[in-house]
């Protein structure tokens, strides 16, 4: 069974690079038992698409600015 | 390809984060991103529609910010971030020996959604990146909001993939750690 640490490890692995089968299956059963790290999956998405609007937002704002 | 410096105003605010993720400097960045518009506009007939506008913008861009690294004798990056102030034992507040976590478990944030229409959640987003070391801090802000991929992160910064994907680990861990903290647990 791999621990928190693996877990949180391979879940940000997984997010720049395509993981095993093997690794999803263990990290699968990880989660399957552990909340926390059920809660860091989510956080790990939304962290993503704060990321990703960091730009758009920018962009937003520019155009608010020249309007 | 219209080059008009209203067309290329549209990229200004993606190159400025850009070049303040290698300069750190608002200033520097803001003048970098000038002088790259201006050489955008003098060299427009370069362009000839080889590769899309803000890739053409971004190459002019590092140029200019490679030239006031030089310039100003500053080390674009160091291995400090790897070698010290970042070491393992980083993360071991966060979990336990048996790699469980400790008292820091991952709560319920909800629908965190909600919290990107809010502008005080982004000056706590960007209080959490200034926390992590800088070096960390730039790799992670390549990938994420750059969106960059590990090959280039990697070529761009002479670091190799492994470093790459332990910096980014880290840098994820820290901020995730830090929001909860600093907005998701005061709500």
């Amino acid at each position: 069974m791999v621990s928190c640490r693996e877990a949180t490890r391979l879940m940000s692995d997984a997010l720049d690079r395509p993981v095993t089968l093997r690794e999803r299956m263990g990290l699968r059963l990880h989660l399957a038992f552990c909340r926390g790290c059920r809660n860091f999956e989510k956080h790990m998405a939304f962290l993503r698409r704060a990321c990703r609007s960091l730009v758009e937002r920018d962009a937003d704002k520019n155009e608010r600015r020249r309007s | 390809m219209d080059f008009t410096a209203e067309a290329l105003e549209q990229h200004r605010s993606y190159l400025y984060r850009f070049a303040l993720i290698h300069l750190r400097d608002p200033e520097l960045s803001a003048d970098a991103v000038q002088e790259t518009m201006l050489a955008a506009i003098a060299g427009r007939s370069d362009f000839a529609g080889r590769s899309s506008p803000r890739s053409w913008l971004t190459g002019i861009l590092k140029h200019k910010i490679a030239d006031i690294l030089r310039e100003a004798a500053r080390l674009p990056i160091a291995e400090s971030d790897l070698a010290q102030g970042d070491k393992a034992g980083d993360l071991e507040s966060v979990f336990d020996a048996k790699g469980r976590w400790d008292d820091t478990m991952p709560g319920d944030w909800g629908a965190p959604e909600t919290a990107l229409e809010q502008k005080q959640f982004w000056e706590v987003f960007e209080r959490c990146c200034r926390s992590i070391p800088p070096q960390t801090a730039q790799v992670f802000m390549l990938r994420e909001v750059m969106g960059d991929s590990i090959e280039e992160i990697c070529k761009n910064l002479g670091i190799t993939a492994t470093n790459c994907s332990v910096m980014l680990y880290r840098a994820r861990v820290r901020l995730r750690q830090c929001l909860e903290a600093q907005w998701f647990n005061k709500e």
